[in-house]
């Protein structure tokens, strides 16, 4: 694995934006990460910012010294496994062997998180969403308005991942506006004639990217959609009888606008399906608003100047880590099919969510936990995750339209015997 | 000066109870519309008055809005005058219907613009609350007047209510004199700003321990008493005068001193109807003379101004001196014989006397148990031999006794060296028949017949100064109270050579008892009367009983409190079946409370057995257990501080809310979960348990000691905790 295009600065910028964002303390991106060996090297690392520890009054010198994990407080021994941090997201310093992979994922995670919110301001919760969704292959619908940022967002991704596979035609970032008289070879590629070798040669759609935005995909028709869909669901395009094969980190930001429904083809909720998350965006608020006027000069110019990219490799490798290392307890499974049961059997719902969504929804409950520096699912997740996840499929009785009640009530009883449930012995 | 907008519950609890007191003070006023009338008047004033002088106080000049509430006031007045002054008006509204109109128009005028100035005054000015809170204390005073002068069953409908429903109302009424200072202390608090409380609550202390230092310097205020008699006080006196007897003469003079009545004055009984005693009769029994006697003291000593106790105890052995602790036999008393019968008397004392006093003649007295300590001050049983003849069977009888040595005889027949004594005794026996001359009854009911007929009763005299009060009464105006009469009949008697003496102690007419066997003694009874002695009979009482009176008649006994303390000595109800109804469903619910009290108790002792295992069983359990055990404990005791998670809350949301409070907590809580859920990296026991300890430290650096004991002793926090 190459792993040198990181930058050995980058993690003390990600400690400071763990510090910003309250999410996710910095303890516990901390602690996850702090491996046995690796928290030794800690010491010869970057200034820990041990001032930036909320919650200690632990004397700033004791967290550069090795010897504090004999300290009896807790709470020193945070501050002592923050200068891990460093050398965790600088592997290269580390011998391979020793290497935590989820430490390393959640390391790939913060610095995609950095470098889209260095573009994306104010939209903090949904570049988690679409984090996660990237993370637990899945795709992702924004429903907003326009220029909102969501061609940002999606670029800003996108060109924060670097293709290092050297031979394929398979870009990073592509854009696809949707438009009625759009054709399904427009999507995917077509097979053109060479004159020269007398042969056909496929050329490849838009689609063949790692990250592909999907601009208004209700405007086009079902047809293209259905190709759209198809390409999403098997990762694999078919022309003329000939497959091709999507990259495997095939990622669809898909958008559609929430108010102008004229000459449209909204998605039906079949195919809604195949979308992670629907997420509705609002509008940021005015401090964000302001900061987008007063950085939009900076961030043209610095745009992946000075922070790093990761590589498709990472991507993919962080992928299987988060799978392989966050545990997902029984009774948070339980806790999951209790949810869809409560969903299902809820009077102001006809039709509740899917199996497969709650299959879907594993990898994402464990990227979100990654992101959140955690390796195992808590009921926070579940959470956040419900709404967005089991939102755009279900469908509600008519008459009703209160939504979010429907998924706050269904979920409240089944998180609540998840949190009793770990007062139990096992 | 902008005052803090307070809310309208105080406002309106305020109103409540001002419009409470105004109904009752006008309750005896006016007709009930007019009561309605000021109970409405009074709460729409004070109303009023808080809402504007909460809201545009500034904009108002308080002498205009109170010029403006008085001529309200006046126009109200007079429009109510004018419905029954006008004779159109009132024959337009029939005349009952004009005077209930104007008696509403008229209370409502007056209350509402008065209680409107008092309480927008107060807006302006606090101290006048204290005016509001005195109209309410007066209020509370008045509506429980009745309940005085030992009237503990009244008033009547408080009283009836908790005798029926079996519980003493004397715990009824403490407990509503209780409330009562609680309201006014609650208005008095109620009123101020919040900084001003701790000097309220200051003064409030004040005045308490005012009212404790004057009770424990003057004692407390002895409601009822026997007046000037002196026949009640504090019997220890009497007792140390008892024990002085034995030790020879000297403490003698002190005992002789204490119980001495003086001529005054100013003779006052004390509060009339005040009960002091009850006397439960055994047997019926009807006094010939239609008096029922009780002695507690003679004089018989004459120290050349007055009958004084005597010095000497060979006489007067009849007289019980001090409250025995034993049975106890009086040797003097008269024997039982067709002239006396033996009688069985239980007393009940209300009041504390200095000496016990007993129906005329007592021959054994012997303590008994207070049946009623909260009623009886001290209770005890005498045999009697009473008197049952009437006057004109003891006629023939010589006087005195012929056993009597002669200075005894001396001794009862002392008498003042003025002339004028004999003169008149002399005088008056010349009426006598001749048959009768020489009998000693006889003469002294010619005496008694005397001042019956010229003596003046009155309570009011003026003999006091005089070297020989009773010479300057009998030789005077005869106008005295009973003790002049007392000195003067015996002094009479005397010089007619009949042994006699003066008997201190309470006189209550036949007809008081009203058909009942228990006799109700109040303070108003306390008298003085002269006996002589007849051979073979024994003391016999020849009372006087002026005919004229100068002061007004006193008013019959209390039936009801009667009766109520005849039960209560008698420790039987009245009711038969009704207090055995009580009493079963008392019994039943003190058995119910046992259990309810027991079961309750166990469960206390299961809920802290639990709450302490759950405490303690970090420091025993197993590593690996570590993560369930002391978060368990740290939620137990967040619980009992009243921090607990929301029904549905996630742990960490919780974890959250809790970390302003208790940093550690929010690690404790990651912990915990990632142990419960599966994660590989956990932190060893000792590490969680350690964290633990921290959200303890960290809770008690946080929160003020009474917090932390409220939690601690806090039986169900792990009920509560989740």
């Amino acid at each position: 694995m190459d792993r040198t295009d990181i930058d050995p600065v980058m993690p003390l910028d990600k400690s400071v934006e763990a510090e910003e964002t309250a999410e996710i303390s910095v303890e516990e991106l901390v602690r996850n990460e702090a491996g046995p060996s690796v928290g030794v090297e800690s010491s010869d690392g970057v200034e820990p910012s041990v001032g930036v520890e909320p919650s200690v009054g632990v004397e700033p010198s004791v967290g550069v010294e090795p010897s504090i994990h004999v300290e009896p407080s807790i709470s020193v021994e945070h501050t002592a496994a923050e200068p891990a941090l460093v050398p965790t997201a600088s592997v290269e310093s580390a011998s391979a062997p020793e290497i935590d992979p989820l430490a390393e994922a959640m390391a790939v995670m913060e610095s995609l998180r950095a470098r889209i919110r260095s573009q994306v301001i104010g939209r903090d919760e949904v570049i988690d969403l679409v984090l996660v969704a990237l993370l637990s292959d899945g795709h992702v619908l924004l429903e907003d308005f326009p220029g909102s940022g969501k061609t940002t967002l999606a670029k800003a991704l996108g060109a924060s991942i670097v293709d290092d596979l050297a031979d394929d035609d398979i870009a990073s970032f592509r854009r696809i506006q949707f438009t009625p008289d759009l054709l399904p070879s427009d999507v995917t590629g077509v097979s053109i004639f060479d004159p020269a070798s007398n042969r056909f040669h496929f050329r490849h759609g838009p689609i063949f990217a790692h990250v592909v935005l999907a601009d208004e995909i209700n405007r086009t028709s079902p047809k293209v959609q259905s190709a759209m869909l198809e390409a999403m669901a098997e990762k694999q395009v078919t022309v003329d009888n000939q497959t091709y094969s999507l990259d495997e980190l095939f990622f669809v930001i898909a958008t559609q606008n929430p108010l102008d429904m004229a000459g449209t083809y909204p998605l039906p909720v079949a195919q809604l399906d195949r979308f992670l998350f629907k997420i509705r965006m609002v509008h940021i608020d005015r401090q964000s608003e302001l900061e987008v006027l007063n950085t939009h000069r900076e961030r043209r110019d610095i745009m992946r100047k000075d922070l790093p990219r990761v590589t498709r490799t990472q991507l993919l490798t962080a992928r299987r880590a988060i799978d392989e290392h966050v545990a997902i307890d029984s009774q948070v499974k339980e806790c999951l099919v209790d949810i869809a049961q409560n969903i299902r059997n809820d009077e102001r719902v006809l039709l509740g969510s899917s199996t497969r969504s709650l299959v879907l929804m594993l990898p994402a409950l464990q990227a979100l936990a990654a992101l959140r520096g955690r390796d195992y699912v808590a009921s926070e997740d579940i959470q956040l995750l419900v709404p967005r996840v089991f939102g755009h499929r279900v469908d509600l009785a008519p008459g009703v339209n209160e939504l979010d009640r429907v998924l706050v009530d269904a979920m409240e009883k089944p998180v609540e015997s998840l949190a009793r449930s770990t007062l139990r012995r096992r | 000066m902008r005052r803090r907008p307070r809310g309208w519950l105080p406002s309106l609890l305020r109103a409540v109870v001002l419009s409470l007191a105004a109904g009752i003070l006008c309750w005896q006023l006016t007709v009930p519309l007019g009561v309605v009338a000021a109970i409405i008047g009074v709460f729409a004033g004070a109303l009023t008055a808080d809402r504007l002088g909460r809201d545009r106080t500034s904009q108002l000049r308080s002498g205009s809005v109170l010029l403006l509430a008085l001529v309200i006031a006046l126009a109200g007045t007079w429009a109510a005058r004018l419905i029954v002054g006008n004779s159109l008006i009132a024959s337009l509204l029939g005349s009952m219907a004009a005077i209930h109109t104007s008696e509403a128009m008229l209370w409502f005028f007056l209350t509402a613009p008065t209680v409107f100035a008092l309480r927008f005054t107060v807006h302006r000015r606090p101290l006048w609350a204290v005016a509001e809170v005195l109209a309410v204390g007066l209020a509370i005073a008045v509506g429980f007047s009745a309940h005085r002068d030992g009237m503990v069953h009244r008033p009547l409908a408080i009283g009836d209510w908790a005798w029926s429903q079996g519980i003493d109302p004397v715990l009824i009424f403490l407990g509503l004199g209780g409330l009562a200072v609680c309201l006014l202390a609650g208005m008095l608090l109620s009123e101020e700003r919040r900084r001003r409380i701790p000097l309220h609550m200051s003064a409030l202390v004040l005045i308490a321990l005012a009212l404790l230092l004057i009770v424990r310097v003057n004692g407390l205020p002895k409601p009822q008493g026997a007046g000037d008699l002196g026949l009640t006080g504090d019997p220890e006196s009497g007792d140390e005068s008892g024990g002085d007897e034995a030790n020879g003469g000297q403490g003698q003079d002190q005992s002789d001193q204490l119980g001495d009545i003086e001529f005054k004055d100013e003779y006052n009984s004390g509060g009339d109807q005040a009960p002091v005693a009850v006397v439960v009769l055994h047997d019926d029994y009807s006094p010939p003379t239609g008096v029922y006697y009780f002695r507690q003291s003679v004089f018989s000593q004459y120290n050349g101004r007055r009958l004084v106790q005597a010095l000497r105890d060979d006489v007067d052995r009849d007289v019980v001196k001090r409250f025995p602790f034993q049975p106890l036999e009086i040797e003097g008393a008269p024997a039982v014989s067709e002239r006396r019968m033996a009688l069985r008397t239980s007393m009940g004392l209300v009041v504390d006397h200095v000496r016990p006093f007993a129906l005329d003649s007592p021959a054994k007295i012997q303590p008994v148990r207070n049946p009623n300590p909260l009623h009886f001050q001290r209770a005890f049983e005498v045999h009697s031999h009473v008197q049952t003849q009437p006057y004109d069977e003891l006629l023939g009888q010589l006087p005195g006794s012929a056993d009597w040595p002669d200075d005894q005889w001396t001794h009862y027949t002392e008498s003042p060296t003025d002339p004028r004594y004999q003169d008149i005794a002399e005088g008056l026996l010349a009426d006598l028949r001749p048959e009768y001359r020489d009998d000693p009854l006889a003469q002294a009911l010619t005496v008694k017949n005397y001042l019956d007929v010229n003596g003046i009763y009155s309570r009011k005299s003026a003999h006091a100064d005089s070297a020989d009060p009773a010479a300057s009464f009998l030789f005077g105006d005869l106008t005295g109270y009973c003790v002049h009469f007392a000195h003067a009949a015996a002094y009479l008697y005397r010089s007619l050579d009949i042994p006699s003496r003066v008997a201190v102690g309470y006189a209550v007419e036949e007809g008081s008892r009203g058909g009942g066997s228990s006799i109700m003694i109040r303070s108003g009874d306390a008298h003085a009367w002269p006996e002589i002695y007849l051979d073979d009979v024994g003391w016999v009482v020849v009372d006087l009983a002026p005919q004229t009176t100068l002061d007004e008649p006193t008013q019959a006994p209390d039936r009801e409190l009667q009766r109520m303390l005849g039960e209560m000595m008698r420790q039987q109800p009245g009711d038969e079946n009704l207090l055995e109804d009580e009493l079963r469903n008392k019994i039943n619910l003190a058995a119910i409370a046992k259990g309810i009290a027991m079961l309750l108790g166990l469960l206390l002792a299961v809920a802290y057995t639990v709450k302490i295992y759950r405490l303690l069983v970090p420091r025993f359990a197993d590593s690996t257990q570590q993560y369930r055990v002391a978060y368990r404990a740290a939620l137990d005791r967040l619980a009992g501080l009243g921090v607990r998670r929301r029904y549905g809350e996630s742990r960490e949301h919780f974890a959250d809310r809790t970390g302003p409070m208790a940093p550690s907590f929010v690690s404790l809580t990651r912990e915990h979960l990632s142990a419960a859920l599966g994660s590989k990296r956990t932190l060893d026991g000792d590490s969680v348990r350690r964290l633990a300890t921290a959200v303890d430290h960290e809770i008690r650096d946080h929160l003020p000691p009474w917090r932390r004991l409220l939690g601690a002793i806090n039986p169900v926090s792990w009920i509560l905790a989740r």
